[in-house]
């Protein structure tokens, strides 16, 4: 998926297959060729890159997992392998990282964690050490959350932040959904829904 | 200036910009232009604060895309538009628009967009527009030392490495790739992106055969006696142990693996590899003695003790070596369980 102009990248899969659930509309597009495009971005670690053989980003996962699902081919992923390399995304301070070797960042506490639901293997992580990483990135002067405690907080990292919350259960969240990043009272009222394989 | 140095780098930038700010009525040669605001609708939620000559920018460029108007100005304006934001896709398409309709020389614009993109190395529209230009020029003769000079200001650039795929196949630069990719892990043997890039020229360019198989194995294997932690080797490893379609033979995966363990047993890379290897061999290895109980308890699994206590190694890790996930290993523990019962 690109746009028109060329740019390609499974993010475009993801946004495009989102926005076409929301409007009822997956008939609009070639869902088979979409998910014949995302299947070629699988990589040899299980994982998903944003065109074939790029490399396995935890951002990059969420949009393929979200796009399978939302399309309803999640099956084809191998929850095991996938889920698996994802669980590994744990640093011991708790926190994510998107990628093998790389730092922790609340946004992956979004995009690594909802895929894991997605997948129906988030158990698989610690979730106590990830809910008190997130918490740790809260900056207590201004409220807002940031990459990794200490730094200034912006409102990309505390949406992902609060999701990734809300996904762990936290109490006095709405409930968010992990693919469409929606509280799935707004889902449920739409009528939309996914389903697990 | 005591409240201009206690201001955020940002809002100072803007006030500069806004101090060098020349007005549109004070710049000839756009008389004639009427310019068009933005229209947010009857009822914005969240208006941005735009600072006035942000505005002023915006609502002439706005006025020259509803001309679709391809001109110098325009091409200037694109410029300006972009130092104000150079996310706006917008603006960098009318840009090529601008660049094409005028005949420009490309070469030029792809010296500029090097500049530029070294000061936003993380900006998706200017690598996109690389790339376009590089589309129209076929010329790929700058792209793999740009590319190199961007990885060398931050190893794991995700674009660059993105981009360095794209030119290698679309031009059919592959020949020096392997190479590279072992120069920069010499640098730095965990360079994840530098691992994904030795796997994508090895397997893209045609099909691997066992030999290369078999050297890659080799390859990671000696990168993992130098540094054991290295989730990247081990990952790249596992790709290419799960290629082999035949059954395969996994004596030397787990002579890697213990020979780890003899230094580091607690090492988890080692005791998941050789958990993946014991369940690979399956049909060979004899389940029922992997199922075996232990008389006494170990504190550290040594490496012989390995070998057959299969679904041990995952208590071991649930328990000590890998607590974070101890409960996906006991769930490894209770597949291997199962497939010990249902063992022919």
């Amino acid at each position: 998926f690109g746009d028109k102009w060329g740019e390609v990248d499974t993010r475009f899969s993801y946004c495009a297959v989102h926005c076409l659930a929301l409007l009822h509309r997956l008939t609009a597009i070639d869902v088979a060729k979409a998910v014949e495009f995302v299947m070629k971005c699988q990589n040899f670690d299980g994982g998903f890159g944003c065109t074939p053989g790029a490399e396995t980003h935890g951002g990059q996962v969420f949009c393929c997992v979200g796009m399978l699902a939302i399309v309803g081919e999640l099956h084809r992923v191998n929850a095991d392998i996938l889920g698996w390399w994802l669980a590994e995304r744990q640093l011991p301070c708790g926190g994510l990282n998107g990628r093998p070797q790389k730092k922790e960042d609340v946004c992956y506490s979004w995009w690594v964690l909802a895929s894991l639901c997605a997948l129906g293997r988030d158990h698989w992580i610690d979730r106590e050490k990830l809910k008190s990483f997130i918490l740790s990135c809260q900056d207590t002067e201004s409220g807002g959350f940031s990459d990794r405690p200490g730094d200034m907080a912006d409102v990309f990292h505390t949406f992902f932040g609060i999701g990734g919350l809300s996904l762990l259960g936290f109490p006095g969240l709405e409930e968010i959904d992990p693919v469409f990043a929606l509280p799935v009272r707004t889902l449920k009222h739409l009528n939309i829904l996914w389903k697990r394989p | 200036l005591l409240s201009l140095l206690a201001m955020e780098e940002e809002d100072r930038d803007s006030l500069e910009e806004e101090h060098e700010f020349v007005p549109f009525r004070e710049r000839s040669g756009w008389e004639d232009v009427v310019p068009v605001p933005q229209d947010d609708g009857p009822t914005p939620v969240v208006p941005i604060a735009y600072p006035p000559h942000f505005v002023e920018v915006m609502d002439y460029f706005r006025a020259l895309l509803s001309k679709d108007e391809r001109s110098e100005r325009g091409l200037a304006l694109s410029e300006e538009v972009i130092g104000l934001n150079a996310a706006n896709y917008t603006a960098w398409q009318f840009r090529r628009a601008c660049l094409y309709a005028l005949n420009k020389d490309l070469h030029e614009e792809l010296k500029w967009a090097s500049q530029i993109g070294k000061e936003n190395p993380k900006n998706y529209q200017i690598w996109h527009h690389r790339r376009a230009l590089v589309e129209k020029t076929r010329d790929p003769a700058q792209e793999l030392s740009f590319c190199a000079e961007m990885v060398e200001e931050d190893s794991k650039n995700y674009h660059a490495w993105s981009h360095r795929q794209w030119i290698v196949k679309e031009f059919d630069l592959w020949s020096g790739e392997v190479d590279y990719t072992e120069t920069l892990l010499e640098k730095d043997l965990r360079n994840n992106s530098a691992w994904n890039h030795r796997f994508y020229v090895l397997t893209h360019q045609y099909p691997p055969d066992e030999a290369v198989r078999k050297a890659e194995i080799a390859f990671a294997s000696r990168y993992i006696q130098r540094a054991p932690n290295n989730e990247s080797a081990w990952n790249y490893l596992k790709g290419w142990v799960r290629m082999a379609e035949s059954p395969r033979s996994y004596d030397t995966i787990q002579e890697l693996c213990n020979g780890v363990l003899q230094e580091y047993p607690d090492c988890r890379f080692a005791l998941s590899v050789l958990v993946d290897s014991f369940e690979g061999e399956h049909t060979k290895l004899s389940l029922e003695k992997a199922v075996e109980v232990p008389s006494s308890s170990v504190g550290g699994v040594r490496a012989h003790s390995c070998v057959k206590w299969n679904p041990q190694i995952c208590t071991h890790m649930a328990e000590r070596a890998d607590v974070m996930r101890a409960k996906y290993w006991n769930h490894r523990r209770q597949n291997l369980e199962e497939k010990a019962r249902v063992a022919p």
